[in-house]
């Protein structure tokens, strides 16, 4: 009993529980906290569209406007926020395409403002099959909250629509 | 006691034992009571985190080798009875 291996043992795990009890209060803490942000995508425009006959599919690039207000929502659980551009349209089945993300960390972003006036999409929109001509298709901003300990929470933000152009640009 | 290399290397006393249960629990407990509080304050979970690593390494060291203060009270055994 009480040699220096049990002495070893004993404190290094007492440590490692206190720390997981208090782990445990931070996520029940923030468990029920209601995230809304303010957010608005506008101006989505079609800079490019064209037929990619190589691999039969359709190829666009977008630009948009963003704001985005992320005061409220940092308390003291959340890692960082990533934030991405979704575009959801059927053609005929449903598809959902992230045109554009990224990621808000807690430290290096110390204004938690964002907006980007007429910002390119990170990447190009593809599309099997030849039907996004003159379609209406829902832009919306989502978001996913990673906490530094306990549950992702992803919330929507706002949506606008945008209509396809009826011919290709060339 | 079994007396195997390592029961001998860190060898202390009864009253000893209860002081080092006593330290180490104490150590721990209030540095992470006071992180978690500091966090509180400043809404930075890290702190508890940084409070629990420091307090288990210095526990450690305080606890673990045979300091001289675990050794004063020694077991006073009964001697050897005399052959009559």
């Amino acid at each position: 009993m009480h040699s220096i291996l049990w002495r070893l043992n004993a404190p290094f795990f007492f440590g490692v529980i206190v720390l997981g009890i208090l782990t445990g209060i931070n996520v029940i803490s923030t468990y029920f906290v209601d995230y809304r942000v303010d957010t608005s995508i506008q101006n989505i425009h079609v800079n490019k569209f064209i037929n990619n006959s190589r691999f039969h599919w359709e190829e666009a690039e977008l630009s948009f406007d963003l704001k985005g207000d992320f005061s409220e929502v940092f308390n003291w659980n959340v890692n960082y926020i990533y934030i991405y551009v979704e575009l959801d349209y059927e053609s005929p089945m449903r598809n959902a395409i992230i045109i554009w993300d990224k990621i808000i960390p807690r430290f290096y972003y110390k204004p938690l403002k964002i907006e980007y006036k007429s910002e390119k999409g990170k990447y190009t929109l593809k599309n099997k099959g030849y039907n996004l001509r003159g379609k209406n298709v829902l832009a919306k901003i989502k978001l996913e909250i990673e906490p530094i300990a306990g549950f992702i929470f992803k919330i929507e933000g706002s949506h606008s629509n945008i209509t396809f152009p009826t011919n290709y640009s060339y | 006691m079994a007396r195997g290399f390592w029961n001998i290397m860190g060898e202390i006393d009864y009253v000893g034992q209860k002081k080092a249960e006593y330290l180490y629990k104490v150590i721990i407990l209030v540095s992470c009571l006071i992180g978690f509080a500091i966090s509180c304050i400043t809404k930075q979970f890290m702190y508890t985190g940084y409070a629990a690593m420091i307090s288990t390494i210095v526990s450690l060291i305080l606890v673990v080798p045979p300091w001289p203060w675990y050794k004063k009270n020694p077991l006073t055994w009964s001697s050897k009875p005399k052959k009559s």
